[in-house]
């Protein structure tokens, strides 16, 4: 369905006829998403030129998926004239499915995960000398202690890997040249790639990497994609990183103009990752010649809300709204009596089940999907978490957002499955298949036909980790899943059905069943977001590697500031807003601080009518309370 | 038209195990009949036709055996972007970019599109699945599981397939003609007051029609009585001769042919070859309407798969039909028999059909482009248009001349039987021009031999010279029987001199009048004195007389030592006991 656009929005979202480059640096609430869409419907229904296609760019699938519902019904065959999609699944199932026999890959390769990752880095430092001495630790005094500098140091080899990637750095001979590079930080690099290779794997960051390397390798296929998508949008473009950019960059080449940038740098918070408002803010204006157009006003929040956004981050000033909102800023005692307060609260909202002002008809209804809980880290839900557990009527009712981390099962049972799975898919996983061997501490198979000797797993008479007749109901579960790849619903139930024959403890099988059922629904989900004949069992892991897990969840949000990203809520409480928390006590520098204040930005511009900051007094710290401060961004706030 | 399939690979599919080939803006289809021309029309007919028909294990490959070797059939297609002299182009025009979108690939020529039509047979059943992928490597394709086609290009990119038993005095009845499909969109073609205009016409003409019929008046009062039955409210019955609404033209609508002065005739009084070309014809009026009407709004690009075209057709209206054809929009695609159509052609144009064993080999003339212009020129000249017939042969004998094409074909007819049936061809080509034939056979993988003179260290040379540049062995060549001489002279050395001036006496009287008396007498002088050079003379003109004479023979010597090789030849190359 059309949506109305405000003048102002109008006047950027069709500006110049929607070509040349444009730059909008949009305020929270100022109807981004919007603006977004109804471009694309202005570029499709109204160019009268039908031969182009437009590419949109989003940070979130959320944002996507909500672009897409918003235009299906009007355009008929979207997906024929627009690809609205994250930038790794651009680069994944655009560039590098369709084009991926430049670079040598006859193949799709898999994608490792954050865990995979680590234990291709531990393989790479037992092989050279000198890092395996570093590794070992030597020094360290206690097994626990070396157990943690080990954990540290394969964080650290993650971190620099990442980031060379993230910098695009592709040709190991180039490395050596490159400042900082040391023999063991080459030798590193090069054969982690080089173990990825041989699995036909590749992990999260080298998505970008392995687009740009096909666009910068064959300039053609640049300029096919340069002709094909005459439009480009880019949603958050504050959070572009170096390697997005680039990759920009090489598919418009010097001619490419009609790219439209939407951002925030309020809302920059993603400098960790290597993203950077300058690639918006400046490389975009000067490469690109973008015109910068500014949008301030929240549509979004109410009057109380956009108070104290404002005093977090003057902004263009409080617009007239239609609802004052309610805004409460409490101490508490302790973190205890900070959760109970908020469950109180939540409780009261759930009750009454709509926000409404006096002498205003609009009545807006409040369910459990529209109030989160926000906060600067995960561990700051911790009581909150253990009170909503013991609470009879919410303790179904909410989850914790993990963002982008994917979903792996808990049980070691569901964990082998999955790890199968991933071998059935593509044999030359080794990682994957080792590990099963690992954790069931049997001895490896030296053959190189590693999906026969899955299916016959249960060979053996003696497992660690699990006992025989779980080993068998898996071997049996892989067979059939072999031979009917597209049918994971039906193996799952064959899974349901053997385990309710064996001797389980009752907490490992409320585990499985939960592994289970998150099979169940992320499977389904997959088929809803899946043309038929695409329903492939290695299309899932695809569909895994881009998608986060929480898409579809119902319940109370409880969420990182970072994870909650392009989401509103009519209500929202930010709690734990210590000095230490946020700004986080990691944040030194002024820019540091500066992206502190941006995460409280986000967090409170969440909000569409209400909005609660918290803090408790103490906080217990290593068993002992202590005296915390109120987080220097409110301190000053005055109604 | 700015994009052309210029690839495909078929795998699998009936009699085509493995073949692959270049296709033209305009190709044409020869070989003999059951050579596969069909079966390749019909795999082009999975991949892209509007209308499909069911595929059974039937179709899948069966080899000497009689065992299937494979459970999948697979149709490869590579479309390329072309100017209007049909080269190949660096880039898409604009409406095909959207259309293939990311699925268009790129190679050392610039992008191109390639798909793959997958049909998988089930184990069990003999139901199959069809998925398409594209193609990123033509040269070495390997589309996986997830490579599905997401490119609409399907949609855009039409093949219609009119077989031989077209017929447009058919298509006149039926909505799903191309015929019908373009006159039930008769209405979008009118201004609206024109029209109302002819809707009030056709109800007058109506009412006037029933009025002054006493026929149809009398139906009109005793149809009215099913309105008392009904009690019905409305108009109740009414009559219309004619069609009430301007939609519903195209139901009766009748196509008429008047020829060289006759009256006007329907259709159902003219014969095939008329139906079947009108019916080609509607075709081409339904193809141009609708790239008309998606101009500047979609890409459009219609495939025809054309069957023997020629069906039914006199000889003088065959060679009009090429060109005709090449002004179909879109690319198109014949299979022919025909020696007027395969004439006009172009040489890239053929497409070889031959069977082998179990399966079918298609062939094309390489190397075209190396070629010399007059070589090119030469090649269609003597070869395809003045003997196009060669190309539907089982076996050619290419002789030096007429006499020798005479003779030869006069002793075939008695040496074989079923001569015609067993198609094959003896022609004189004149002795510079058997590379042009031998290079096109080649091609064509028909079998051929050479039946020459040899009769000086010239012809000698130049014969040679011929066989080594199509690649032959001149020293020991088996397609070669060469006489030593030429063909009158071996017959006097062979001992057949008095039957050549036998032959000679004969032909005066037929050749001189009777009046020129002295002229007689001068030759007759002149056979006895110097046959050979009588012989010389009158080459041609003597050849049928003294084949006529060898063939009464009964005493053995009917055929010629060399003649009975060259027999014995064929025999063994066709296969034939005699």
């Amino acid at each position: 369905m059309k949506q109305v656009l405000s003048e102002e929005q109008q006047n950027i979202a069709f500006f110049n006829k929607c070509e040349g480059a444009i730059l909008v640096e949009a305020a929270a609430g100022s109807g981004k998403t919007r603006i977004l869409t109804e471009r694309v419907r202005h570029l499709i229904m109204e160019k009268e030129n039908k031969f182009f296609s437009v590419l949109c760019l989003t940070f979130t699938n959320k944002a996507a998926d909500e672009m897409k519902e918003r235009l299906e019904n009007d355009i008929p065959k979207l997906k024929e004239r627009v690809f609205i999609g994250n930038f790794h699944e651009f680069c994944l199932n655009n560039i590098i499915r369709s084009q991926r026999q430049v670079i040598g890959l006859q193949e799709m390769p898999h994608i490792f995960d954050e865990t995979d990752k680590k234990k291709i880095i531990e393989e790479v430092l037992l092989m050279n000398d000198t890092l395996k001495n570093i590794y070992q630790f030597p020094n360290a005094k206690t097994p626990q202690e070396k157990a943690k500098k080990q954990q540290e140091l394969i964080s650290q080899c993650v971190d620099f890997i990442s980031t060379a990637k993230r910098n695009l750095i592709i040709i190991p001979d180039e490395i050596s040249s490159l400042e900082g590079w040391t023999k063991e930080r080459v030798f590193l690099y090069k054969n982690y790639n080089y173990k990825l290779a041989n699995q036909n794997a590749i992990d999260y960051d080298d998505i970008l990497l392995y687009a740009y390397r096909i666009l910068v390798e064959r300039p053609r296929i640049a300029e096919l994609y340069r002709d094909l998508y005459e439009y480009i949008l880019v949603d958050e473009a504050q959070d572009l990183n170096y390697a997005q950019y680039q990759i920009l960059r090489v598919i418009c080449g010097d001619t490419h103009k009609n790219v439209m940038m939407v951002g925030d740098p309020k809302q920059a918070i993603y400098a960790f990752n290597g993203a950077s408002p300058d690639f918006m803010q400046k490389d975009f204006i000067s490469d690109f010649g973008a015109i910068k157009k500014e949008i301030t006003k929240n549509y979004r929040s109410s009057t109380k809300v956009l108070e104290l956004a404002q005093y977090i981050q003057p902004n263009g000033g409080i617009p007239n709204n239609y609802f004052e909102g309610i805004r409460e800023i409490k101490s508490f005692e302790d973190e205890k009596s900070e959760a109970k307060w908020v469950i109180a609260k939540i409780k009261e909202w759930l009750n009454k089940g709509y926000y409404k002002e006096e002498n205003k008809e609009v009545e807006i209804p409040i369910g459990i999907e529209n109030i989160a809980v926000l906060s600067r880290t995960r561990y700051i839900f911790k009581d909150l978490i253990t009170e909503l557990e013991n609470d009879e009527i919410l303790k179904s009712k909410f989850y914790l957002r993990k963002g982008s981390e994917k979903f792996e099962p808990e049980s070691v049972f569901m964990k082998i499955f999955d790890w199968g799975l991933r071998v059935i898919i593509n044999p030359l996983d080794v990682l994957h298949f080792n590990q099963i061997y690992q954790m069931l501490k049997v001895e490896i198979p030296r053959k190189d036909n590693r999906l026969e000797h899955l299916l016959q797993l249960n060979n053996f008479d003696n497992y660690a980790n699990l006992p025989k007749n779980q080993v068998d109901l898996l071997t049996k579960s892989w067979k059939e899943l072999n031979e009917n790849p597209t049918r994971l619903d039906m193996i799952l139930n064959t899974l349901k059905e053997g385990l309710s024959h064996l001797k389980i403890q009752d907490e490992e099988k409320i585990i499985i069943h939960f592994d289970i059922q998150k099979f169940e629904e992320l499977w389904t989900g997959f088929l809803m977001n899946t043309a038929s004949n695409k329903q492939s069992l290695a299309n899932f892991r695809y569909f895994l590697a881009v998608k986060s897990v929480d898409e579809n969840k119902k319940g109370i949000t409880l969420s990182t500031i970072h994870t909650v990203k392009g989401l509103e809520f009519e209500v929202v409480f930010l709690i734990g807003m210590n000095d230490d928390v946020l700004p986080f006590y990691k944040a030194k520098t002024l820019k540091e601080i500066a992206e502190e204040k941006n995460n409280a930005y986000v967090a409170v511009t969440r909000a569409k009518h209400c909005i609660y900051v918290t803090y408790p007094l103490s906080r217990i710290m290593w068993d002992k309370p202590k005296a915390r401060q109120t987080s220097r961004f409110i301190t000053g706030f005055k109604s | 038209m700015n994009i052309l399939i210029d690839k495909v690979r078929v795998k699998n599919f009936r009699s085509l195990k493995d073949v692959e080939v270049n296709l033209q803006p305009i190709t044409l289809l020869v070989g003999a009949n059951n050579s596969g021309k069909t079966t390749f029309l019909q795999a082009l007919n999975i991949a892209l036709g509007v209308n499909k028909r069911q595929l059974t294990k039937d179709d899948l490959f069966i080899n000497q055996n009689g065992e299937t070797e494979q459970n999948e059939i697979i149709i490869d297609l590579r479309i390329i972007p072309i100017n209007k002299k049909s080269e190949r182009t660096e880039k898409f025009e604009k409406e095909w970019i959207g259309i293939f979108n990311t699925n268009a690939q790129t190679d050392e020529s610039g992008s191109f599109f390639a798909f793959r039509t997958l049909i998988t047979f089930k184990e069990i059943s003999d139901k199959c699945e069809t998925n398409y992928y594209f193609i990123s490597n033509w040269e070495n394709p390997n589309p996986q599981a997830g490579d599905t086609l997401t490119s609409s290009a399907r949609r855009f990119i039409l093949l219609y397939f009119l077989d031989a038993q077209r017929d447009l005095e058919q298509d006149s009845k039926l909505r799903g003609s191309y015929f019908g499909r373009l006159t039930v969109q008769l209405e979008k073609g009118y201004e609206k007051d024109k029209l109302d205009e002819i809707t009030t016409l056709v109800k007058e003409l109506n009412d006037k029609t029933i009025d002054g019929s006493k026929v149809l008046s009398h139906l009109k009062v005793e149809l009215s009585k099913l309105n008392q039955t009904t009690n019905s409210t409305g108009e109740g019955v009414s009559l219309s001769p004619f069609p009430l609404k301007i939609r519903d033209l195209h139901k009766g609508m009748k196509v008429n042919f008047q020829d060289n002065g006759s009256d006007t005739f329907g259709m159902e009084y003219h014969g095939m070859g008329t139906r079947s070309w009108a019916s080609i014809l509607s075709f081409g009026a339904f193809i141009k309407w609708e790239a008309e009407e998606n101009k500047n709004k979609e890409g459009y690009f219609p495939i025809l798969a054309l069957e023997e075209p020629e069906a039914h057709l006199h000889p003088n209206a065959q060679r009009t039909l090429y060109q005709q054809l090449k002004g179909i929009y879109g690319q198109k695609i014949v299979s022919t028999h025909s020696p007027y159509i395969v004439g006009q052609a172009e040489l890239e144009e053929y497409l070889f059909f031959t069977k082998k064993e179990d399966a079918i080999i298609i062939s094309a003339i390489e190397n075209i482009s190396d070629m010399k212009a007059h070589e090119q020129q030469a090649m269609s000249r003597f070869v395809v248009d003045s003997r196009g017939e060669i190309l539907f042969s089982r076996l050619v004998v290419l002789a030096e001349g007429e006499t020798e094409e005479r003779f030869l074909n006069l002793l075939a007819q008695k040496y074989f039987e079923n001569f015609y049936g067993l198609s094959i061809n003896i022609i004189g080509c004149g002795g510079s021009n058997y590379k042009y034939f031998i290079k096109i056979l080649q091609a064509a993988n028909i079998p051929f031999l050479v039946f020459s003179d040899y009769d000086n260290n010239e012809t000698r040379t130049k014969v040679n010279s011929q066989l080594t540049a199509c690649g032959l062995d001149s020293n020991n060549c088996d397609e070669l029987i060469d006489l030593g001489e030429d063909i009158e002279n071996y017959l006097i050395t062979a001992g057949y001199e008095n039957e050549l001036r036998q032959a000679a006496n004969l032909f005066i009287p037929v050749w001189f009048s009777r009046e020129n008396i002295r002229e007689r007498e001068r030759n007759r002088i002149e056979i006895n004195e110097g046959l050979r050079n009588f012989l010389k003379t009158y080459k041609t003109k003597l050849a049928p007389i003294y084949g006529k004479i060898l063939l009464e023979l009964n005493d053995g010597r009917q055929f010629p030592p060399k003649i009975l090789e060259l027999f014995i030849k064929i025999n063994t190359i066709l296969n034939i006991n005699i």
